[in-house]
This record gives structure tokens, sequence and C-alpha cells, in this order.
């Protein structure tokens, strides 16, 4: 089913042919694929094209995906990184989820699978905007409810206001 | 001290009775269950702060048990432990939002860590 506006991912994959299937994939089935090979660049792409998701190889250019996880998450606690890994240890599973990485995927990758965990991602990623917005507006919010409850009377009207009718 | 209220299931029971002595110890309120089951019936008669369960167990596994507590206790975090990990069954288990996946042999001081960190974390 076609989406009302693409929502835009990221695909971190060293592998060119890897990285242009799963985008070619990635926008049949509706999303906005960016692609981008070099680690320097992940942070800044994913920021200025307001990513929520990013998919990044466990090894890109000699880092870690754990560590542009970190550096993700520390700009935008809201995005959701999915790991790609080709040679899975029990560790570095556990490792990545503690870590904050939403998801990790076994190469090769299951696409059906990865479908279903990118949609989950972005549901995931709308619920933490949600979160971050009512948490960095809380003290708002209780001083809005203070003032409103303070202006109405015994029976729920407004002080002053002619409810009467 | 604060005194948590843990649930370890576990078919094993030398492992039951480590984890009780010492979270005893610890001053918590400890239950135990034997199974997947039993961990249920404690679950709805009173209130447990998290969940401790071994992975394999006969009839309900710890990740069918972390299913049933995922849907009726949402708050209740959960953490597994195994003696027989795997990268499937580590992945089944995150994705179902356990807090750790814990491998024996375990240091049980690091275990008593994240057990406490991962109650405080819920509790806020």
């Amino acid at each position: 089913m076609a989406r009302e506006k693409p929502v835009r991912i990221i695909i971190a994959e060293p592998d060119p042919s890897i990285a242009d299937t799963l985008k070619e994939f990635l926008e049949h089935i509706g999303y906005e694929a960016i692609t981008v090979d070099r680690r320097d660049d992940i942070v800044r792409v994913t920021v200025e094209q307001k990513c929520g998701v990013v998919i990044v190889d466990h090894l890109l250019n000699s880092a870690k995906a754990t560590e542009i996880l970190d550096e993700l998450l520390a700009v935008d606690s809201t995005i959701c990184v999915i790991i790609l890994i080709s040679c899975p240890l029990v560790e570095y599973v556990v490792g990545a989820f503690r870590k904050g990485a939403f998801d990790v995927v076994i190469k090769p990758v299951d696409l059906f699978e990865l479908d279903e965990i990118v949609h989950r991602a972005f549901e995931q990623h709308e619920t933490n905007k949600v979160r971050q917005f009512v948490t960095a507006n809380l003290e708002d919010f209780r001083e809005l409810m203070d003032r409103r409850t303070k202006g109405l009377d015994a029976h729920g009207n407004l002080v002053g206001s002619n409810s009467d009718k | 001290m604060n005194q948590h209220s843990i649930l370890v299931v576990d078919d094993e029971l030398l492992i039951r009775d480590l984890l009780y002595d010492f979270f005893t110890d610890q001053g918590w309120d400890i239950s135990i269950a034997e199974s997947g089951e039993k961990a249920l019936e404690i679950l709805r008669s009173k209130k447990i702060d998290l969940v401790l369960t071994d992975l394999k167990m006969p009839n309900m596994d710890g990740l069918m048990l972390t299913s049933e507590v995922r849907e009726s206790y949402p708050d209740i975090p959960v953490v597994i432990m195994t003696g027989y990990p795997s990268v499937d069954s580590a992945v089944s288990a995150l994705r179902q939002k356990v807090s750790d996946y814990i491998i024996k042999p375990f240091n049980i001081n690091e275990l008593y860590k994240v057990v406490e960190e991962k109650i405080k974390e819920t509790q806020g």
C-alpha cells in the first residue's frame, strides 16, 4: 500500500551491490532510501535529511556500527538504528541491543523480515518523538493545567464565563 | 535498603537455590518458580518488580513466558538467563523487549547489578 508521504531511511552499507539492492527494495515498498558509504557522512546526512531510521553495516570503513550508533543517538535519541551483521555472535547482538540498537539483522538479509523491522522502526521513531516532546514540555503542560484548573468554579465552568444557557 | 520483589524462574533447583539465597541475603523479597506456568500463577497473586527467567525450560520456555508477561504486565522488566546462548534466541528475546540477556555461567555480582539497574530504570 502506498504511503501518503515517503519517509526517509539511510542505508550505510559498504558493499555497493548490497546497498543498491536494499535501496531498490525499500523504495519499492514506499520509502525514500538514501545510501551513504562514507562513515563520516552518516550522522550529517541523517540529521540534514531528517531520517528517523538508519540501517548500518556492523563495519563501515573500519568504523564499528556501535560507535556510529552512539553518535547518532547522541545527536537524536529518537532515531532507530538497525545493524546488519554477517558474522553473528551472541555477545555482539546482546551488546548492540544494550547500546540501544533497535534491531540486528543477519546477512544475507531476508527482505520480508527487513520490511517488517523497518515498519516497526518507524513506528518506534514516532513514539520516541512524541515521548521526547511530552518530556521536554512536561513543565509547560503542568503549568497550563494548573492555570486552567484554577480558573474553574466548583461546577467545572470557567470563572466569569456565562455557561448557563 | 530497598526491598525489591523479584521472581526467579528456572527448572534447575541449584540455580533457584543459589539465586534465592543470594538475593535474600541482600534483603530482597524473592519468589521462585520451577516453570513458566508456576511463574504466571505467582504474577497473578503478588506484586513483582522484575522477572529473572531461564530461557530453556520444558513446556513454557523463557521466550513464551516473556511474551505472556509483556502481554499482561508490560511494565515488569524481564531478564533472560541461558546456558545455551544463540544468536536466534538473543535476537528473539531482545525483540520482545527483554531488559537483558545474560549468559550462564554468570558472575552473580554482575547479575545483581543488572537486576538492580533494570528495576531502578523501571521505577524511575
